[in-house]
């Protein structure tokens, strides 16, 4: 969609904007945006997120509110009983599974808001099997200070101790990783 | 109360060390995270709010080597305290506006805190005086490893971590740093900057973040976008983009100091006779007299201990004036509480 003001770039930026009660619909490049202060609220970028939540979901609840009302709103969450409605109304989701109930619905906002809807980051699953490992180097830490305290106290008992420890868990620490 | 020993310090992000520490405050890193089996927090009733705080603790106490940790109950907090929190950036503005059960779990040095039932179950937040987002993320992707081996997140093939609000969605990741401005304020070039930041998917936001206002000069920069990137992407574009920033304020501060030394000079003594001879001093005032003086410092053009700045920054602030008094203030009283404390503070060299 090209932008409403100069007809030349991509719009980028979508709002609602209620003039005597009556909505009218915006769509504007970045540029032009920025530049029609009386369109966009400019005070000193303190916008939220939410706001462009907010806006996004009106636009795509008025766009496609023919197709997907009736089969949407019809919609609630076995767990949460959140409907897709109230999600219209506080633009926050009731529990994980929406995510999979709503979806349909979802992923045309999530594609709007961040400009793609594949998750590309780290995983829990990752996590668990450098779990160990990450406790044992916390555990190293400490006992290497416990190690140069008990040399400077001249406990050399304790010190030897501490130091067969360090060699058990650095050689069990190689071996995992 | 723990407190009471803790709120006298200045904490980690108003330290005044590290990289470029005269521009940049703070970095903070914040992951937002959700447990199985539970509803989000803004969906569940006080009973289930209650439980998705005990199960966190009871699993977060596994974890060895947590160590000085405080765990404070905010609905169970003096509602002054509260705002002490606030104020020190341990907890968000909508964790402490918030009813019901909910908690903050953080370090005693205040570089780790730990928000249980703001908007999803845990805000992880981590913070750092100056420049330094690549070593926090390190210490943050490690610190949440940890913990997803005792809490089983809310996880999804194609959205990644679950949040209430789709803005949080995929890393849940938000990566800022507090930046201190005036240069580009005062000449009014602020436009410029942001507009930069648009192709960059980063957003200027206030002093305390989400839907506040800039305060003094300070702005909070952060990534809008959490879904699509890697962890190391999002802190990488901000790593990039930040010290181009940093540069142009730097340049234009040389230039006020080169062309504009007089205007310069007086703007610095507006600001330390409006910090010093009011009987009455509102925060916004504060705040903009402490931006102008602590320009003043990193130019070398006035001898206050930067310390001292920070600690009026922070003390100067409503909830933190009514500790120190011991009672609840009106805002007269609080402006003139202020001011006094400004005075006494900025002239005991």
């Amino acid at each position: 969609m090209l932008c409403e003001k100069c007809q030349e770039r991509e719009a980028s930026v979508f709002f609602v904007e209620i003039k005597n009660k009556e909505k009218e619909q915006h769509s504007l490049c970045d540029v032009c945006s920025h530049q029609a202060s009386s369109y966009i609220e400019k005070p000193t970028f303190s916008y939220s997120l939410h706001d462009l939540l907010n806006q996004f979901l009106q636009i795509i609840t008025s766009k496609a509110k023919e197709n997907i009302a009736h089969e949407a709103q019809g919609l609630v969450c076995d767990f949460c009983h959140l409907s897709y409605k109230d999600f219209q109304q506080t633009g926050r989701l009731g529990c994980a599974s929406d995510y999979t109930i709503f979806r349909k619905f979802l992923d045309p906002l999530i594609l709007n808001l961040h400009g793609k809807a594949k998750h590309t980051g780290k995983k829990p699953k990752e996590a668990k099997a450098s779990l160990k490992y990450i406790e044992d180097e916390m555990q190293l830490a400490d006992l290497q200070k416990q190690l140069k305290e008990a040399i400077a106290e001249e406990r050399y008992e304790d010190a030897a101790l501490f130091r067969d420890k360090i060699m058990l868990l650095e050689r069990r620490m190689h071996g995992t990783r | 109360m723990e407190l009471d020993n803790l709120w006298e310090q200045t904490g980690e992000w108003l330290k005044a060390e590290g990289r470029d520490v005269d521009i940049v405050l703070s970095s903070r890193i914040r992951l937002a995270r959700n447990i199985q089996g539970f509803p989000f927090v803004g969906r569940a009733n006080v009973e289930e709010k209650k439980k998705i705080l005990e199960y966190a603790l009871q699993n977060i106490k596994k974890i060895k080597n947590l160590k000085d940790y405080i765990y404070l109950e905010l609905h169970n907090l003096d509602p002054n305290d509260v705002y002490v929190l606030f104020e020190r950036h341990l907890i968000s503005k909508e964790h402490a506006g918030m009813e019901g059960p909910r908690g903050v779990f953080f370090k005693r040095d205040e570089t780790v805190s730990m928000m249980m039932n703001e908007e999803d179950h845990l805000r992880i937040q981590m913070m750092h005086s100056g420049f330094h987002l690549a070593e926090l993320w390190e210490k943050m992707d490690a610190f949440d490893d940890v913990l997803a081996a005792y809490l089983p997140y809310s996880f999804h093939e194609d959205y990644g971590y679950l949040t209430a609000c789709p803005t949080n969605l995929g890393t849940g990741l938000r990566v800022s740093v507090m930046l201190h401005l005036p240069g580009l304020n005062i000449t009014q070039q602020m436009d410029k900057v942001h507009q930069g930041l648009l192709k960059h998917h980063l957003m200027l936001r206030g002093y305390y973040g989400e839907g506040t206002v800039a305060l003094g000069d300070f702005f909070q920069l952060s990534n809008q976008k959490t879904l699509g990137k890697t962890e190391k992407e999002i802190v990488t574009t901000l790593e990039h983009v930040v010290p181009q920033i940093i540069q142009y304020e730097r340049q234009v501060r040389a230039h006020m100091l080169h062309q504009n030394y007089s205007d310069l000079l007086k703007l610095l003594r507006r600001a330390k006779e409006g910090l010093c001879r009011q009987k009455s001093l509102s925060t916004e005032q504060t705040m903009k007299h402490l931006s102008a003086i602590r320009l003043g410092v990193h130019l070398q053009l006035l001898p206050i201990n930067i310390h001292k700045i920070n600690h009026l920054f922070l003390f100067s602030q409503p909830a933190h004036l009514q500790k120190k008094e011991g009672r609840i203030l009106t805002t007269e009283e609080r402006d003139a509480a202020r001011a006094l404390f400004c005075k006494n503070t900025i002239e005991n060299n």
